[in-house]
């Protein structure tokens, strides 16, 4: 029997605000345990949370992104659960009105763009974390990551393959980045993904058991876990057994799920609206001043570097892989408009130095004014594209600007015919073989010289001159 | 004039209320009982859960008198003085020590609130 | 004239004007306790040491520059569930007995910020869930006008503290009357503000959409001076309203009661009504008449349901308040647990009494998955419903005016074997906490067994002037406060 899955996603997205979403605590991560609580998040007796602004905007900016609808109407429900991480023995969480409903992200997968549907988005607050090891054979709970906002991002059962799902999540991480409300970063969990996952018998209308994977943090985990999973519950379903309806752990050292352990007790979580909350009322307008600042997304502007600059597929995607190096590449073009040198440039030498020194593009110390100058000195012929590459590092490291280093090292381009000629006259006394080959018709030998003409000016010689003299030179 | 008024129509305030208790007809059961002391991590001995299902089904039984009153269409009320949109800014502000955190904890190590071994998860 | 006898407001000028030291009320008030406390059992925690030195630096302080605060060396109590600063904040519970919270609650900080003076922390019903202080962990309080009595509850022991002259002020919280009927049973004055006038910030929740911290008092001017010291917005607070604070002390200048509106709803003059009670409430009606009040009849239609819907509320909101404690953070942790569940469920046994454990299950039941609509969703819709009574009420009278109780104090143990009972009582005080509306006690006569008796007074939201107003003139014009128990 021939199967086909049936995959739906639900995200955590961490918001990038400064403070939690219910106290002023920061939300840095990696801090000694318990040092960045208070009342609040700790959930001691008499506390009260207050909603932070920018968790909204940003929950807002994220539901518009996705296609989604903003509800006007919103209330914060209590969670209600008993977990050592989760101090009040409640989440706050958003049940019966989510802020985002109804949207979609389009994905590009093998048989072309295809929408997956986004149920809902809705913000709550996240829980501690417990730590599994203590000197004494009990767990320690360590509350600091305790009421750092979440997006919680649902979507339908759309997908059915692991390379569906990984595109979708990386369209939808590329997004969320982009708006800048979520860092993306998967191993410090600021961007966890729980794929559930069902079978079915091909054309069978009605879903299967669904099962929820858990554990994974990298796409690489998604892909493996997924593929595992439908081997799995192929095998199962092959050998007339049944499906159960649980949560698996994703098991990075085996390569495989395994039934997270459970009490065998139906959840009830006895949703009701937080009475220490108002409601949150989005008037229409303030909704649609957002979405009027929304950035362009990825998606979008790809299609638009290709179809306004001409660059090739590749480029694109990797220039508007993030927001800060599409800036940057688009504040290039506009003041010299040749796209695919840019391009070159942006991907190649400062991608390479940012990367050695661990920067973001936003603090680079090559900024695109410089970087134009630079590019234009070539163009103009005042310094080769050879010397050029040579001392991007210089100019990245000193800051100075272009024109310093090359007047400082003496790099100007030498296109003056008496000089080269001297130059040209040298190499030629020193290669009578060479000489002698191209008068016998071997034209190749031509780069040869100008690479020695080249060589011994030091990479001054504006190669053109140097090739149409040449030329002249050995012509009979 | 009111006064007199008063006296005649004594109204019933009272009488419904105390009606409404006499006989227990809303079952709780003792099976109930264990279940929601399951939900709210409450442990209930036999004699504990004859006296939660019979009391709980009195209290219940007088809360029963709210269908008397229709609601269709009836707002619920959540929050009573009808704000709305109450925020903060995105600020940081001081957070308490860890020592300070910790100091309420019922047991502790190093700078973590202890806890049973967890094994099952959520 | 001792110290003890004068009310905030005396004690408070001779204070300002240098004529007693913060150390001398100190004594004072240590002296009268150490006489009164062992018969009256009010406080859960004395905080007598720390005191004496606070009051001494705090007359250091006034020495080089003598510029008080309103509340500045004033000695109050405060009740057991509003959060002090390192110093016990217990509920009256096993739970909490060890809790010292690390911060203060806004009430206290404004409190603090004015150099009060802080005696102690007053007993309660465990969690505030009662009528009597006979569910606090401590044992009951009693009753200063007759010891076999209850004082009323929750706010048990700071009535009982006020009216046996432990401390010249004292806050008490009221979630379904636990400010109003505690000051009723004990000829005091407790005044419930308007929800959202006060912050909740540190007042460990019961229901959450119905607790609101006000004071207790000797009488109305006291009453009228302590809620302008803690009212006011609180951003930590999001149902707090941000609203200026009116001065409340001028509202009590205006003596006559001319041009003011009073309804009387027949709903609250019911058989279950003790007749002394309602003897004394028609006389005191009567007073506000010849006080030039024009005095009509209302329809409150929807009070008999207030008692359903607030215990279905009140104990849904606990439940999910009182979930935090489960011995991982903070406070009492069972012993001897062989894994998390049974930590729980051990923690919660041993660590709650009987009404928390009963209300903690009813809230959860009502909440449970089936239930839900039938039981939380419903009251919230009737809720509503007792709401718009008051609307309609308020839009011809200005203020309402009902007993506080339906009995004066019952005797300990009277009732604390029938728990609906128990909750029936809280009939007359718990719809003002449903629609949010500000409401004072004050003593209206007493009974022939000696027991005070309350008068309520309801008032539209913020309009707590006309409240206290309509109060002060009554109280003048009665003087019922001038009378103190002989406590024995």
């Amino acid at each position: 029997m021939t199967y086909e899955t049936v995959i739906g996603v639900e995200v955590h997205a961490q918001l990038r605000t400064k403070s939690k979403m219910f106290c002023g605590c920061g939300t840095t991560f990696g801090l000694s345990a318990n040092s960045q609580t208070c009342p609040v998040c700790l959930g001691l007796p008499g506390s009260l949370p207050v909603i932070n602004r920018m968790a909204v905007e940003m929950a807002v900016r994220a539901g518009l992104a996705l296609n989604c609808s903003i509800a006007a109407n919103n209330q914060f429900a209590r969670k209600n659960y008993f977990y050592p991480d989760l101090p009040k023995g409640y989440q706050i969480s958003q049940y019966e009105s989510p802020i985002c409903q109804h949207g979609w992200i389009e994905i590009v997968g093998a048989e072309g763009a295809r929408r997956i549907r986004i149920r809902r988005a809705h913000l709550e607050e996240d829980a501690g974390k417990n730590v599994h090891e203590t000197g004494t054979g009990g767990s320690r709970v360590d509350l600091n990551r305790a009421g750092t906002p979440l997006l919680e991002i649902v979507t339908e059962p759309d997908m059915g393959s692991a390379d569906e799902v990984v595109t979708y999540l990386k369209g939808l991480r590329d997004i969320l980045m982009y708006l800048e409300v979520c860092d993306g970063n998967m191993e410090e969990g600021s961007f966890r993904c729980e794929p559930n996952l069902s079978l079915r018998p091909t054309g069978q209308k009605e879903f299967g058991t669904k099962v929820e994977l858990k554990n994974i943090n990298s796409f690489r985990y998604v892909k493996d876990a997924i593929d595992y999973e439908i081997k799995r519950q192929t095998r199962v379903l092959n050998e007339g057994g049944k499906i159960h309806q649980e949560t698996r752990l994703w098991n990075i050292e085996r390569g495989e799920t395994a039934v997270m352990r459970s009490k065998e007790e139906a959840h009830d979580y006895r949703y009701f609206p937080d009475p220490d909350l108002v409601p949150l009322k989005l008037d229409s307008a303030w909704i649609e001043g957002f979405r009027s600042s929304l950035p362009e997304l990825p998606a979008v502007r790809t299609k638009r570097f290709v179809s306004d600059y001409g660059l090739p597929e590749y480029d694109a995607t990797t220039l508007t892989g993030s927001k800060g190096m599409a800036d940057y590449f688009e504040s290039c073009v506009q003041q010299f408009n040749y796209p695919k040198t840019v391009s070159n440039w942006v991907m190649g030498e400062l991608t390479r130095e940012l990367n050695n020194s661990e920067t973001e593009i936003a603090a680079s110390p090559v900024s695109p004014e410089r970087l134009v100058s630079l590019l234009q000195m070539v163009d103009e012929g005042t310094i080769s594209l050879k010397v050029a590459r040579d001392l991007f590092p210089e100019l990245y490291r000193t800051g100075k600007t272009p024109e310093q280093i090359v007047q400082e090292k003496g790099l100007t381009q030498v296109s003056d015919e008496g000089a080269l000629g001297k130059v040209i006259d040298e190499v030629l006394a020193k290669s009578p073989a060479q000489v002698a080959q191209f008068k016998d018709g071997k034209q190749q030998v031509l780069g040869f010289l100008v690479g020695q003409v080249m060589k011994v000016s030091g990479g001054k010689a504006n190669p053109g001159k140097v090739n149409e003299l040449l030329k002249k030179k050995l012509s009979p | 004039m009111w006064i007199n008024q008063g006296t005649s129509r004594k109204a019933s305030l009272w009488n419904r209320i105390q009606l409404s208790c006499g006989n227990v007809t809303m079952e709780i059961t003792q099976q109930d009982v264990e279940k929601v002391a399951q939900l709210a991590r409450l442990a209930v001995t036999p004699a504990e859960k004859d006296t939660f299902a019979k009391q709980l089904s009195q209290i219940l039984k007088h809360v029963d008198k709210l269908n008397q009153y229709e609601t269709t269409g009836v707002e619920p009320t959540s929050t009573v003085m009808g704000q709305v949109n109450v925020f903060r800014e995105d600020v940081i502000r001081p957070s308490l020590s860890s020592d300070k955190a910790l100091a309420n904890a019922p047991e502790r190590e190093a700078d973590g609130f202890v806890v049973p071994k967890i094994v099952e998860e959520r | 004239m001792s110290l003890h006898k004068l009310s905030l407001i005396e004690l408070q000028r001779k204070f300002k004007a240098g004529e007693v030291t913060a150390a001398e009320i100190v004594r004072a008030y240590s002296l009268r306790i150490s006489q009164i406390e062992p018969k009256v059992r009010a406080f859960v925690t004395h905080t007598q040491e720390s005191t004496s030195m606070q009051a001494e630096s705090l007359d250091q302080k006034l020495k080089s520059w003598r510029k008080t605060m309103p509340l500045s060396g004033m000695p109050l109590a405060i009740k057991d569930n509003i959060c002090t600063d390192g110093v016990f904040t217990t509920c009256s519970s096993r739970m909490l007995q060890n809790f010292v919270p690390p911060y203060d609650a806004t009430v206290i900080a404004k409190l603090r910020a004015q150099d009060y003076i802080l005696l102690g922390k007053t007993n309660l019903d465990e969690f505030a869930m009662g009528s009597s202080t006979e569910n606090s962990a401590f044992g009951p309080s009693r009753n200063p006008w007759n010891l076999q009595c209850v004082p009323g509850g929750s706010s048990g022991g700071s009535a009982a503290a006020v009216a046996a002259e432990e401390c010249a002020a004292a806050l008490g919280s009221d979630t379904g009357g636990s400010i109003r009927q505690p000051a009723a049973f004990c000829g005091v004055v407790g005044l419930k503000p308007t929800y959202g006038r006060v912050s909740r910030y540190g007042l460990v929740a019961f229901a959450s959409s119905l607790d609101q911290i006000g004071p207790i008092t000797r009488n109305v001017s006291d009453a009228a001076f302590l809620l302008g010291a803690i009212a006011g917005h609180d951003p930590l607070d999001s149902t707090s309203i941000d609203r200026p604070v009116p001065d409340y002390m001028k509202s009590l200048q205006k003596r006559d009661l001319k041009n003011l509106r009073v309804g009387v709803p027949v709903e609250f003059f019911t058989e279950g009504l003790d007749p002394e009670v309602e003897q004394a409430v028609r006389s005191a009606i009567e007073e506000l008449r010849h006080l030039g009040a024009e005095v009509k009849e209302v329809r409150l239609p929807r009070t008999d349901a207030a008692v359903a819907v607030y215990y279905v509320i009140a104990t849904a909101e606990a439940s999910s308040n009182l979930a935090r404690f489960d011995g991982v953070k903070f406070g009492f942790r069972a012993k001897e647990t062989k894994d998390l569940l049974e930590l729980y469920i051990k923690t919660r046994q041993e660590g709650f009494g009987p009404e928390v454990k009963r209300r903690i299950m009813l809230g959860t039941y009502v909440l449970s998955a089936g239930y839900y609509d039938a039981y939380y969703g419903k009251a919230q819709a009737v809720r509503t419903l007792v709401c718009q009574d008051f609307e309609a009420a308020f839009k011809e009278v200005d203020l309402i005016v009902t007993p506080t109780t339906p009995t004066p104090a019952f005797r300990l143990g009277e009732k604390s074997e029938d728990p609906l009972q128990m909750y029936l009582s809280d009939v007359f005080t718990i719809s003002v906490n449903l629609a949010g509306l500000p409401a004072i006690s004050l003593p209206c006569g007493f009974s022939k067994a000696g027991l005070p008796i309350g008068l309520q007074l309801i008032g539209r939201g913020f309009e707590e002037e006309t409240v206290l107003r309509a109060a002060h003139a009554y109280e003048q014009s009665a003087q019922w406060h001038q009378k103190k128990p002989t406590i024995r």
